[in-house]
């Protein structure tokens, strides 16, 4: 389904919840009329959302008011997206995080790496971030969290 | 204002109306804060040290709809394709800078906005958007360049003061941009430099560093009129 060239989503079934897939970019151009017509409650996945600007928030977050008390899931959350729970907490809203990726990349050969941080995990994510790990590129190096944890799961508070 | 803070206090700095804000563990022996103290006495307009690196590719734009392959162009440009963080912030405060300048440079002789934010912008040569970069290990020089002159000291901290305050009215449902692109590029950069020639041009000019090892508390915001 693409209502834009440059946004598209994906809907499946996961219980009694849509499991919306976002992918592209979501911008001015954007609208959720079609995800709206789908009826929820929903699981929103953004792991192929490759790009969010400032109007593309906007859009979101009145998406979100039209939504209005319907439960609400995201899940697989770029560190992109998680930028933007920290810096807009109406980006949030309601909506209860089941899993975000955690940024790695090897100080060697600069390789980098997404780790899913998911289920009870998340429940205490800083106890449960590995600050490094073995480098599985160059086998040499090792991969550190490209962040502050801290700052990272700072839309938690 | 010269001290240590973080963004938000800094934010808040501006917001109160301080057009010059630096943070660093040097205080008042920071080197861009020595800058701008000799700048503002002298009544000149500083070129700071993470400004002084000639620009390593330009590139101009006109319209909207373009703007992502232009956007795609500077990044590659500034080599940092492979560098996830620094990648995904450039690009954002490429877009917000870019679509501010294209959305908001230019008014209608009778002061209305020229453009709404769902149309399809298309500038004439004389009014395409200077774009000028640079990439090193260190981190990337980005310079957005419009030829209106319209963005003043009070818009910025109008933003300031509505991102940074009461966390649900961050957002501005009005006509026009969601006014949170200023606060977005903020937020992603260390240095910030807005040089406004009013109805003439606006500058601004940021400093990305590479790596979050760089001191988030060390940054600064400077915005100068030209004329004023």
């Amino acid at each position: 389904m693409l209502p834009t060239d440059k946004f598209g989503f994906e809907c499946k079934t996961r219980g009694d919840k849509k499991v919306v897939i976002l992918k592209g970019v979501i911008d001015e151009d954007t609208t959720f009329e079609g995800i709206l017509k789908l009826g929820g409650p929903y699981i929103f996945n953004f792991r192929e959302l490759t790009s969010i600007n400032s109007c593309g928030i906007r859009t979101w977050v009145n998406f979100l008011k039209d939504l209005g008390t319907m439960q609400i899931f995201y899940e697989e959350c770029l560190p992109l997206i998680v930028r933007q729970l920290n810096m807009v907490p109406s980006f949030l809203g309601g909506a209860k995080v089941l899993s975000v990726y955690l940024p790695y990349v090897c100080e060697n050969c600069e390789a980098e790496k997404l780790v899913l941080l998911d289920g009870k995990q998340l429940d205490n994510p800083l106890a449960n971030l590995k600050e490094t790990m073995k480098c599985e590129e160059c086998e040499k190096g090792e991969m550190e969290f490209d962040g502050h944890p801290q700052q990272y799961f700072a839309f938690r508070r | 204002m010269i001290g240590l803070y973080s963004k938000k206090e800094g934010a808040g700095h501006v917001a109160l109306g301080c057009e010059h804000v630096h943070s660093s563990m040097l205080g008042p022996r920071d080197p861009c804060a020595v800058a701008t103290v000799a700048a503002l006495r002298a009544g000149s307009i500083p070129v700071y040290v993470w400004e002084r690196q000639s620009p390593l590719g330009s590139v101009k734009i006109r319209a909207s709809r373009g703007r992502r392959e232009t956007i795609r162009t500077v990044v590659d440009g500034c080599g940092v394709a492979s560098r996830r963080e620094l990648r995904e912030k450039l690009e954002t405060v490429c877009e917000e800078l870019v679509s501010n300048a294209l959305f908001h440079a230019y008014r209608n002789v009778d002061g209305t906005p020229r453009f709404r934010r769902r149309q399809a912008v298309e500038l004439a040569e004389a009014e395409a958007i200077g774009i000028e970069y640079r990439g090193s290990e260190e981190g990337v020089l980005l310079s957005v360049a419009d030829r209106g002159g319209l963005l003043h000291f009070p818009t910025i901290r109008s933003c300031f003061e509505r991102c940074y305050g009461a966390s649900h009215a961050q957002i501005d449902n009005k006509e026009g941009g969601a006014g949170l692109g200023l606060y977005m590029v903020f937020e992603a950069v260390a240095h910030m430099k807005i040089v406004t020639q009013p109805g003439v041009q606006t500058k601004v000019s940021v400093w990305l560093p590479d790596r979050p090892s760089h001191d988030r508390d060390h940054f600064s915001f400077n915005f100068f009129e030209r004329g004023k």
